[in-house]
């Protein structure tokens, strides 16, 4: 049996297509060329496409694994864990071709925000993986020039319908992520209720006492209630212990979720993949946002010299 | 008295069956209505408080035909008071191995099995012991491991089917180490402390019962308890029920102290689902296949049948 060609760099392209018949005519080749080289193959794009997809593949959908973006990438943070798991369980030497469409039309601006960050740090999740190559499909028929924009800043090759490569110029290898850190979020509307909490016994419970009304009152599903409850919990215990002690929660509801946002004047320093790292076993700390990012729809996370904010966003249509 | 088939459905082949006497749990008055197998804690504010509701605890356990103790230190015992009638008094110093040493856990455990045997062959339905705890007070270093005693006394007490009814000084204690203490108690009494938002106790034998929400403010007393809850036997139980909260730390500290009992078992009942899916996130149930998550639809079932 030959092993598969390995790629020696982590390759990160981003494939621009207009419509479903060329993003089709363009993946399947991809995912034909991969399965012919040995090389595993992971797919997570939309459900509709991944129908389309194994329409066209036929038998050899079989080979390639496919996972629906809708679900999986609902939170953009949850995608680089499943990836690093992928690779992780790939055999050596690592030959892996993967297609990933976190970007498309039915993302809100916050989750678009969100995802932009997320093309951003795959080259810092797995800029030193050898034996990758990944395909970022962005439909330039639907999506606003201003993501495709960004597409090429944060992918070093940018793919045509057809196949032909090109190295992107506006690619920034030290990319400023469009939910970069210190970028601050969108001021919480005016009728956002607020709380604010210290670190005397019996205040979490009160926070979480708070939370869970307004997500039952909001209507979310008891998955959802006590999900986000479990989430804010955690992201207001951070606060007690590295923000000062006290901290602030806003909720709201926008677009049929509800949002939570925690403030305190802690500072995240220097942690890029805070949260999309899997904790080990023997970690004591450090796990609360891992599972914040698995429990919420969305997180988003700001932090610089005047304070950190985490806002979370569930909506209610978890089973 | 319930009893109940416990599968386990993976991590070992142990099949067996659980036999839970049903104990008090809850708040007393005054120290009265105490059943054997009560594990009280009591906090008083004045010495008189303590002598007058443990002479009306001594009184109804008399009259239930139970054999009477109190523990209580030399240093504490009342000036010129005549020891009660009936009333058995023993001095923990004198359960300490060399004088000096706090009484060993073991030692206290021993004595606790050894009087409840001796009393019920000589006619009584069981002990009842009063226990002043100021003669912790003497002993610093057991501080920090003063939940621990009192959890794994708690199983002791539930085994020999004695009441003890342990008294603490609202005064003597720092108000953290008294909710530390109340938490580990399936009942109180006496003054009203602080909430320690979390109760653990024990059950039957080889299982407990959490009830309350283990949050960032008691973990290290829900690790501490657990540690001291699964310290021995093949198999032990924790029946979550009552759970209605628990953070990552809290899943972080169930899973250590798992991984810490090496060969042994750890069945999980009703536990509420986030819990469930908190492991499941973090990804304990590969990693600790001895930890056995008991579904509860199938307890019902069976209790039902």
């Amino acid at each position: 049996m030959t092993q598969p060609a390995q790629v020696r760099h982590f390759r990160h392209e981003a494939l621009l297509y207009d419509g479903i018949g060329q993003f089709v005519a363009s993946v399947v080749p991809f995912i034909r060329d991969g399965l012919e080289a040995q090389e595993q193959v992971l797919v997570v794009v939309g459900p509709a496409k991944i129908e389309a997809l194994r329409a066209e593949l036929g038998s050899d959908a079989g080979e390639a694994s496919f996972v629906d973006m809708t679900s999986l990438g609902r939170n953009p943070a949850r995608l680089i864990p499943a990836w690093r798991r992928f690779i992780e369980a790939a055999p050596q030497p690592r030959s892996i071709r993967g297609v990933g469409e976190p970007i498309y039309p039915d993302r809100s601006p916050a989750e678009l925000v969100e995802a932009q960050a997320h093309e951003t740090l795959l080259n810092v999740a797995f800029g030193d993986t050898a034996g990758l190559k990944l395909w970022c499909p962005y439909d330039v028929g639907v999506l606003p020039p201003e993501v495709v924009a960004e597409a090429r800043r944060s992918h070093p090759i940018v793919v045509a319908h057809g196949g032909s490569e090109a190295h992107s110029e506006s690619y920034v290898p030290e990319h400023p992520s469009p939910a970069r850190r210190d970028e601050p979020l969108a001021p919480p509307p005016e009728h956002a209720r607020e709380f604010t909490f210290g670190s005397e016994p019996g205040e979490l419970g009160i926070v979480r006492g708070i939370v869970w009304q307004y997500a039952v009152r909001a209507g979310l599903s008891r998955v959802c209630v006590d999900s986000l409850t479990v989430a804010v919990n955690e992201i207001a215990t951070n606060s007690q212990l590295h923000g000062g002690g006290r901290g602030l929660l806003r909720l709201w509801t926008q677009d049929g979720a509800v949002i939570c946002e925690v403030s305190d004047a802690g500072q995240i320093i220097d942690a890029p993949l805070l949260g999309r790292t899997f904790p080990p076993m023997h970690q004591r700390s450090g796990r609360g946002l891992w599972l914040v990012n698995q429990l919420c729809d969305l997180v988003q996370v700001r932090s610089g010299k005047g304070g950190t904010v985490i806002r979370l966003h569930m909506r209610g249509d978890h089973a | 008295m319930t009893r109940w088939p416990v599968r386990i459905e993976r991590g070992c082949d142990y099949v067996g069956l659980v036999e839970s006497a049903a104990r008090q749990v809850g708040e007393v008055d005054e120290l009265c209505g105490l059943g054997p197998g009560a594990h009280v804690c009591c906090v008083v504010r004045t010495s008189d408080q303590l002598e007058l509701w443990a002479r009306r605890c001594l009184q109804e356990g008399a009259l239930a035909g139970q054999k009477l103790f109190r523990v209580i230190s030399q240093a504490h015992a009342p000036a010129g008071r005549h020891q009660e009638r009936h009333v058995t008094v023993i001095d923990p110093a004198t359960l300490s191995r060399n004088g000096y040493e706090p009484p060993s856990a073991d030692r206290v455990f021993a004595m606790y099995r050894r009087e409840s045997a001796r009393a019920r062959e000589e006619g009584f339905t069981g002990m009842r012991v009063v226990a002043d705890m100021r003669w912790t007070l003497a002993y610093p270093a057991l501080r920090p491991q003063l939940a621990a005693f009192e959890l794994r006394l708690d199983e002791v007490i539930a085994e020999v089917g004695a009441t003890l009814i342990c008294v603490y000084g609202e005064g003597d204690h720092a108000k953290r180490d008294l909710a530390e203490v109340v938490a580990v108690h399936p009942l109180t009494g006496g003054v009203p402390v602080a909430d320690a938002g979390l109760r653990i106790w024990n059950l039957d034998r080889g299982t407990w019962e959490i009830a309350g929400e283990v949050d960032e403010s008691n973990v290290d007393l829900f690790e501490r308890a657990l540690s001291a809850a699964l310290a021995s036997g093949p198999v032990r139980r924790l029946r979550c029920g009552g759970l209605r909260f628990i953070s990552a730390a809290g899943v972080r500290a169930l899973s250590g102290v798992s991984q810490a009992q090496p060969g042994q078992a750890v069945v999980i009942q009703e536990a509420n689902p986030m819990l469930r899916r908190c492991w499941t996130i973090f990804e304990f149930d590969a990693q600790l296949p001895q930890v056995v998550f008991e579904p509860s639809a199938s307890r019902s079932e069976e209790v039902a049948g």
